[in-house]
């Protein structure tokens, strides 16, 4: 090996990344030369700096848990949840499978509302973490766990039943909009664990576009199959997609993941949405 | 009695939880947020728990086949953030490496916060890396495993993102030679 070839191998010998016998050459040319080992402390130096950055800060006081906490709720909820869809197929009660709410007839409109997801996000934060100000008086209980809004009925929008597999329960619904120019329905669950997880269900009125702040706004429109469009704010996760000609947006403190994952798990009554009565 | 799910699940948490900090550290420097950090960990274990049931043990154990989910998914969701493809460059990322500048002659000791700098400079793909070269205990073998790319391609990128960190380092040298010039006087 020339000097520059072992010049240029250093920092991988730094590493231990090196066959037997460049080091055994690496180490000989280390031997006689003091200027090869003052460049590889300096190697070595800097690769300790930059282990350091790993070890930087403390772990977050109760991670393990919190990771734990939700590998083993989505594996229960998971079994729950396949098990309730079996038990569906063959009571022939998918219709039950939904949460209805009543409300007030709003007007359609053409095209799609551009909405900010950090309105729903500061929606669910207002109307689900803080001050809970149910508004709307919901009937829990029925066969399915199916919930029904009292409230002067025009039209039906099915929501998703969280509630279903026993680990959500509703705790109520709001009308508080996100953007003035849309109207929602906004109902709220929470987990029944100690500490567990609240998630916002907005049905809204017509498509929107759901936009992240300072970003082009995403729509697609109504399709057989969902597709979710997704959206950060702080610690807020921010899942919309459309169906049935409306547009949902569900809200939580929980990995996009998880969220897809739950309301992968449920289902909207095709074709009652948005029905007059 | 427990459930074969109730096992499987037992089995990944016994195996997997014990990198917990690893995965955290590596994804806090990914990441630099503390909250997206442990998002991103969160979403790496939720996926390998599914994912699981196709895990093959292998003589690296399940820590580079962990990190490798954590890296895949940063990169998809910056991809998504940026709706553009996955990979900024290949051929920049992949292409010969220079010559080799030897760090500059520092006190690394107190270059923590300038280091640290120098790294959130770097694309993704070179911190990645960098950070991977920079954990005890892990070969070239199991980083080419977690990044799925050959050794070769290994080096050369460790190559070329020591130089970019090298090239700041030596810019910071620099520097502080101007603002120490005046007082010499």
């Amino acid at each position: 090996m020339t000097t520059a070839e072992i010049r240029n191998k250093l920092a991988d010998y730094a590493a231990g990344g090196l066959e037997t016998a460049e080091r055994a050459a690496i180490e000989a040319a280390l031997a006689h030369d003091p200027a090869l080992r003052a460049e590889l402390q300096r190697w070595q130096a800097l690769r300790a700096a930059i282990g350091r950055t790993l070890a930087d800060g403390a772990v977050p006081a109760g991670l393990a848990d919190r990771v734990r906490s939700r590998l083993r709720g989505r594996s229960a909820a998971g079994s729950r949840r396949r098990r309730w869809v079996v038990g569906l197929s063959f009571s022939g009660m998918a219709a039950a499978a939904v949460v209805t709410l009543a409300f007030l007839v709003w007007p359609q409109t053409a095209g799609a509302t551009s909405v900010e997801a950090t309105r729903f996000a500061s929606a669910f934060r207002r109307c689900a973490l803080g001050q809970c100000h149910n508004t709307l008086a919901v009937k829990p209980g029925g066969e399915a766990g199916s919930a029904q809004l009292l409230r002067c009925a025009s039209f039906e929008c099915p929501l998703p039943d969280l509630t279903h597999d026993g680990e959500y329960v509703l705790a109520g619904a709001c009308q508080c909009p996100p953007d003035q120019r849309v109207k929602v329905v906004h109902a709220i669950y929470r987990s029944r664990s100690p500490g567990g997880d609240v998630v916002s269900v907005f049905a809204v009125d017509r498509p929107i576009a759901l936009c992240a702040r300072g970003k082009q706004c995403a729509h697609c429109p109504c399709g057989s199959a969902r597709r979710y469009r997704e959206a950060v704010d702080g610690d807020v996760t921010i899942l919309s997609w459309d169906e049935g000609g409306r547009t949902f947006v569900a809200a939580a403190r929980m990995p996009r993941a998880e969220l897809t994952h739950l309301l992968d798990g449920v289902k909207l009554t095709a074709g009652s949405c948005g029905g007059e009565r | 009695m427990a459930s074969a799910d109730d096992r499987s699940n037992a089995a990944f948490e016994a195996q997997a939880l014990p990198h917990l900090e690893t995965l955290y550290r590596v994804a806090r420097r990914l990441t630099r947020s503390d909250h997206e950090a442990e998002d991103l960990v969160q979403e790496t274990y939720f996926k390998a728990l599914r994912a699981f049931a196709s895990y093959e043990a292998r003589a690296f154990g399940i820590r580079p086949w962990l990190l490798k989910i954590l890296n895949n998914t940063f990169l998809n969701r910056q991809a998504r953030e940026r709706s553009a493809p996955r990979t900024a460059d290949q051929q920049v990322l992949d292409q010969r490496p220079d010559e080799a500048s030897p760090p500059p002659e520092l006190d690394y000791e107190r270059l923590d916060g300038e280091v640290k700098e120098a790294l959130d400079a770097l694309s993704p793909e070179f911190r990645m890396v960098l950070l991977l070269w920079a954990t005890d205990e892990l070969s070239y073998q199991e980083i080419a495993k977690i990044l799925e790319v050959p050794i070769g391609t290994v080096m050369s990128r460790l190559h070329r993102a020591r130089q970019q960190v090298i090239g700041r380092l030596g810019e910071y040298a620099r520097e502080n030679r101007i603002q120490r010039g005046p007082t010499r006087r």
